[in-house]
């Protein structure tokens, strides 16, 4: 079959950052700095939700360029770009979890206190409290509260909430992102949706914030 | 523990309701959600709220990239890169090892006589804008003149500038 009939094809035509990597894939530099100037801002965005630091997150929206670069020369473009990219993010992301979570074990283990500590929403109100405008306030409320409330997801819900909000991603991409089946990508954002509402509504009936990540995830029957 | 069949049935409803609010459920499916929310108030106060969850999240705060961010990851992408040609150095023979460094120098030569070209290329670009400059600033004037022998009356009173023929680029 000729190159132009196979249905990779497709994605040479409409993606124009499919073009760009298969430059990079022959060595082109200035590609490679055009996609990463293109994409640094989305891959940040997700890896800030993942990550428990902004500079962390740094630190693997770096490792997911490097990855970028270092899978050039098998690049093939057998989706869109965004997703081949996603994909590598979840990887780099999924892989600073579990080393993360290895590294707590230690530390809990060598622990005298055995204290766990609460950071985000009761340090930010005290560092906050009566410096600040009204109105300033509320917006940084919210923001502190939304962002809490993206805690309370476990990771795999966390992705593909982000995918699905912040890439507009199909459920279908999603699936193929998280190398999952579609079913999968319904069911984790439909109990992904359903803890964010849980979380979210004493805030926005009584202004109650959510103080911690334990998440329930059960949803109140709505009887038919 | 198994599940009671209500439950799946609650758990069946909130996947179709999101999948709907994504535009993701299949027709007939589609169909029977919208069925029930025509006719349940509760269905449309639990989709309602959903919403509203979900709009919050566009009150995230922006993402802001660190001004080196880009010039940090060429940086580290270059590291890696200069390794992994060390480490295939290291892995050839003494003799070819010797080849590639001569090849390495000439192609870093190369790559700095093409810098040096370019940028004086650019500087000479630079240095005729500059000389041009005062021509450039009263180009209307010059083509309201129209004629050579209006011009050069025009300067003859000092009503134009000339440019300085000791300093063009043009000169023979």
């Amino acid at each position: 079959m000729a190159p132009a009939d196979r249905p990779l094809g497709r994605y040479e035509l409409r993606d124009p950052d499919v073009r760009l990597m298969l430059q990079v894939r022959d060595d082109d530099a200035a590609a490679f700095e055009e996609l990463m100037l293109r994409y640094q801002h989305r891959v940040l965005r997700v890896l800030e939700h993942l990550a428990p630091s902004p500079s962390e997150a740094e630190d693997l929206a770096q490792e997911v360029f490097l990855r970028v670069f270092r899978a050039r020369k098998s690049y093939t473009p057998d989706a869109k770009f965004s997703t081949w990219l996603f994909t590598i993010v979840h990887h780099v992301a999924s892989n600073a979890r579990r080393k993360r979570a290895n590294r707590q074990e230690v530390q809990l283990v060598s622990s005298p206190s055995g204290q766990v500590e609460l950071g985000g929403m009761d340090q930010w109100a005290q560092a906050t409290s009566g410096v600040m405008p009204s109105r300033v306030m509320a917006r940084l409320e919210m923001r502190e509260v939304v962002r809490a409330a993206l805690t309370h997801l476990n990771p795999r819900q966390r992705m593909a909430v982000l995918l699905n909000k912040f890439e507009g991603m199909s459920y279908a991409d999603i699936a193929q992102t998280m190398g999952t089946s579609v079913q999968a990508v319904k069911s984790l954002l439909a109990r992904a949706r359903l803890t964010l509402k849980e979380v979210l509504e004493p805030y926005l009936s009584q202004g109650r914030r959510p103080r911690d990540s334990s998440g329930t995830g059960r949803w109140t029957p709505v009887p038919s | 523990m198994t599940t009671s069949p209500a439950a799946n049935s609650d758990e069946s409803l909130l996947t179709d309701l999101v999948a709907y609010l994504d535009g993701e459920l299949e027709p007939q499916r589609a169909r029977r959600v919208e069925q029930l929310l025509f006719s349940d108030p509760k269905v449309q106060e639990e989709v309602r709220k959903l919403e509203q969850s979900w709009e919050l999240l566009d009150h995230l705060p922006q993402t802001v990239v660190s001004d080196n961010f880009a010039r940090t990851t060429v940086e580290l992408v270059l590291e890696d890169l200069s390794q992994q040609i060390q480490a295939r150095q290291r892995s050839l023979p003494r003799g070819r090892r010797r080849w590639g460094l001569l090849l390495a120098g000439l192609m870093a030569l190369g790559s700095f006589l093409t810098w040096v070209a370019v940028d004086s290329l650019w500087m000479n670009r630079e240095t005729q804008f500059l000389q041009q400059l005062p021509v450039l600033e009263q180009l209307e004037k010059y083509e309201e003149a129209g004629s050579v022998e209006f011009l050069q009356e025009m300067v003859r009173r000092g009503q134009v500038p000339v440019p300085d023929p000791a300093v063009s680029p043009h000169r023979p």
